[in-house]
């Protein structure tokens, strides 16, 4: 398929930890001026091929079988100080997280500088000079000052730039970009993107792109590799990938994701003349001199879904604890079933905390490890109905039947479940105190995307039998588009947009929103499709 | 159930150590024949031989019976020593960590000034106020350790308090006391087991520190501290009257230090 010859060449790689194959018979070639993707789920091997590249794999690692060429030098037979010549000029790694990528007590300056230092014999003063032009040219508009800042005066997306900075400061013939946007906002992300395909259009390096999100890849990468269990599913061009799948799993993963297709348009829920069930008005939170919301105003009606949509620092999780009542606002009103929250008794409060729950982000911090999984389901049982053991038994049975999980997992410990699992006893957990709202906060973005579907379609079903109202809090409109009847957008705590979830998707009216919508991966036809700017 | 991590070789040589000094608390005179405080007076201070391992003192009597029966002088009181520390000090500490911001200021200031004071000289002021003993000794070393025990237990309950699932539980209704006895306590219990097994291997030194300088057992208890500082005067003619309290004394604190380091090490399958 391509004359050229090939920038990095595996062939039959198999590495086991401890005994136990990680990845199996995995051959791929990347050419230059290519983007090659490589796309699996947690546990698919996708990270163990990308240390095993740069051979920096941990000690109960070992390569059992297969060959790694760049540039027809052997990696797997290079010795320690010829892999430290090849790292770097060679190869360059884009990681997965900027904010702990670089060294938080020198300039970012420095941090560039070393990567010369250690390949080259350019002066001090050249240095200095290449390093600026570097910053330049990953889109920093003032280089002499952001050389001396460090890494916590920068975003996050400003400290990936500083990443790719380092990466191609010698215009290496591989980039390997592990996950390289998955830790930053849509936005930031599609600029950051952006900036690695002109770097590799403009220098012709071969980019490996590791990444979990399909509509990334599709996006952004010529040839794709599916991963599943460490082994290849399926391996294709972009385009031919898309539009005729050839292994079931391939299929699995495109129906999954939330990016290739809307939700099918749902009969209009709202009842007019009901009482909403969370109305909030004119909301204003502040800490300090610092405002974290400023007069926020929605309604959601029992029984549907409202999508709060917001980046890092919008002030969602503020929003959200003050819907809960954990914090006090400054001015304005929450009223849930038609009582104000920050007037109530302490009775009150109880029986509208049971009413109302709340559901977290990370499936493992919420819940106790050193309680099992029947411990966690029953204390809301517990502390809310007098009922007795009996009676407890038989509502835990019928609530791991309700989330689909089975029995057997009641005497676990929540780090012996995986990650869906988590989420799916945190939601019985939920559902124990019988509550008619559910407060969700990034529910699934800690998971794969696979596991992400069931459980959002677990969510829209229990919606349905148990008559429930959501206000479903997520930085991915993806997945709000799915779930959502309502929806606000909001950006350094204020409300771009609210209303209903289909008119905002279909016509957005604020240009921070169509910049939003317009950054969602997935959407760009074959790479070919003129980009608009709006807004910032 | 994994809750508990399988043995390392170390854990098990550790634990095998202290079950011998254990049998020596509980049956010393199934490990020795000899009196340990009335001597033969023309045995005395003589070498290790077959007779007597470890030789004998001035007044004639057998070095390692006396270890033996000093196993319980110092090791009990070590231990009253540390429960006392881990009590005050978890009260100090939860008591600061669950209570209001200006509580928690007071408490840690006073933890901070007693911080600022070594160990040994806190020990030292407070077993001369109270009087000298084996007694009184002991709870000099626990008071001593209290501040360090506050800080620590301060803020494992801080850290915990902040933890999701702790909030989780608070809005499935569970109450203050619910929340400290399901949630606080067993999440703390291990980190501060650790800690109180880590704290008793310096009890020990801290206990035989008191007994060598004179404020502890009055002679002529066999206490291994004693033992070292009555050793001392022989130290160029009879070196195993301090070498072998000496040893039998590191041996336990290594043990127990060993055994403390096997309890808190991270376990890989918890994220």
């Amino acid at each position: 398929m391509n004359t050229q010859h090939p920038v990095l060449d595996i062939s039959h790689l198999g590495i086991s930890y401890d005994g136990k194959p990680a990845v199996e018979n995995i051959s791929l070639q990347t050419f230059p001026g290519r983007t090659m993707a490589l796309i699996g789920e947690s546990g698919s091997g996708k990270s163990t091929i990308a240390k095993a590249i740069i051979q920096l794999l941990p000690p109960s690692a070992r390569l059992t079988h297969g060959t790694i060429t760049l540039n027809g030098i052997s990696l797997t037979d290079a010795t320690p100080r010829g892999l430290n010549t090849i790292r770097g000029r060679q190869i360059g790694f884009i990681p997965q997280d900027p904010s702990s990528s670089l060294d938080p007590r020198l300039p970012v300056g420095r941090q560039i500088e070393e990567v010369l230092r250690l390949h080259t014999s350019q002066s001090r003063a050249e240095r200095r000079g290449h390093v600026l032009h570097l910053l330049e040219h990953v889109g920093f508009s003032e280089p002499e000052r952001r050389f001396s800042q460090f890494p916590h005066e920068l975003s996050g997306g400003m400290k990936q730039r500083v990443l790719i900075a380092i990466a191609v400061a010698l215009a290496p013939a591989l980039l390997i970009a592990d996950e390289p946007t998955s830790a930053l906002d849509v936005t930031i992300q599609s600029q950051i993107l952006d900036l690695l395909d002109r770097l590799r259009e403009e220098s012709g390096s071969s980019v490996l792109m590791i990444t979990h999100d399909l509509a990334v890849a599709r996006d952004r990468a010529h040839d794709m590799i599916v991963l599943q269990h460490g082994r290849i599913a399926e391996q294709n061009t972009t385009r031919s990938l898309f539009e005729s799948p050839r292994s079931s799993y391939t299929r699995k993963l495109l129906a999954d994701s939330p990016a290739f297709h809307s939700r099918p348009a749902t009969p209009a829920r709202f009842v007019s003349g009901m009482r909403p069930a969370i109305q909030v008005k004119d909301l204003t939170v502040a800490y300090g001199s610092q405002t974290a919301v400023s007069h926020l105003s929605f309604d959601v009606q029992p029984g549907t879904t409202h999508g709060i949509i917001g980046e890092s620092g919008s002030g969602k999780t503020t929003l959200l604890r003050c819907l809960m009542g954990l914090i006090s606002p400054q001015s304005g009103s929450v009223h849930v079933n038609g009582k104000d929250i920050f007037s109530e008794t302490s009775a009150e409060r109880r029986q509208r905390l049971r009413n109302m729950q709340l559901v977290y982000q990370n499936p493992w911090s919420s819940l106790d490890p050193r309680l099992t999984i029947r411990r966690i389901i029953e204390e809301p049982l517990r502390n809310y109905f007098p009922e007795g053991q009996a009676w407890r038994q038989t509502r835990l049975h019928e609530l791991l039947e309700r989330v689909h999980l089975p029995l057997h997992l009641l005497e676990r410990y929540p780090s012996e479940i995986s990650g869906g699992q988590c989420q799916r006893v945190a939601l019985a957990r939920a559902l124990a105190a019988q509550p008619d709202i559910l407060v969700l906060d990034e529910f699934v973005s800690a998971l794969d995307v696979t596991v992400q579907a069931r459980i959002l379609e677990l969510l829209s079903e229990l919606q349905k039998e148990l008559d429930l109202t959501f206000v479903f809090v997520s930085h991915d409109l993806a997945v709000v588009r799915q779930i959502a009847d309502t929806l606000s957008i909001i950006r350094y705590g204020k409300q771009e947009e609210y209303g209903d979830a289909e008119q905002i998707f279909r016509k957005p009216a604020s240009p921070y929103t169509q910049t939003l919508l317009q950054t969602i991966p997935g959407q760009k036809q074959n790479g070919n499709q003129p980009q608009k700017f709006l807004g910032s | 159930m994994k809750r508990f991590a399988p043995l390392g070789p170390e854990s098990v040589l550790s634990i095998g150590v202290l079950a011998v000094f254990g049998l020596a608390i509980l049956f010393p005179s199934a490990l020795t024949h000899s009196d340990p405080t009335t001597g033969v007076a023309k045995d005395h201070l003589l070498a290790p031989d077959w007779a007597h391992w470890f030789g004998t003192d001035q007044l004639g009597r057998d070095v390692l019976t006396r270890i033996i029966y000093g196993a319980r002088e110092t090791l009990p009181a070590a231990l009253l020593a540390t429960l006392t520390g881990v009590v005050l000090g978890a009260f100090i500490g939860g008591l600061a960590a669950l209570s209001a911001p200006v509580v928690d200021g007071a408490l840690s200031g006073v933890i901070d000034v007693l911080l600022s004071i070594p160990e040994l000289l806190l020990a030292l002021t407070v077993v001369i106020l109270t009087g000298f003993g084996p007694l009184h000794a002991a709870l000099a070393v626990g008071i001593s350790q209290t501040a360090s025990f506050a800080r620590i237990i301060r803020n494992l309950v801080r850290s915990l308090r902040a933890m999701p699932y702790i909030e989780a539980a608070r809005l499935s209704g569970t109450g203050f006391g619910g929340m400290i006895w399901w949630h606080i306590l067993p999440n703390a219990f291990r980190p501060v087991l650790g800690l109180t097994v880590l704290r008793y291997s310096m009890a020990i030194l801290s206990l035989a520190t008191l007994g060598f300088l004179g404020y502890g057992a009055p002679p002529p208890t066999p206490e291994w501290g004693l033992m070292i500082a009555e050793g001392r005067d022989y130290l160029a003619t009879a070196w195993w009257m301090t070498t072998f309290p000496g040893l039998a004394l590191l041996t336990v604190a290594f043990a127990t230090n060993r055994l403390s380091h096997a309890m808190t090490r991270p376990r890989e399958d918890q994220p």
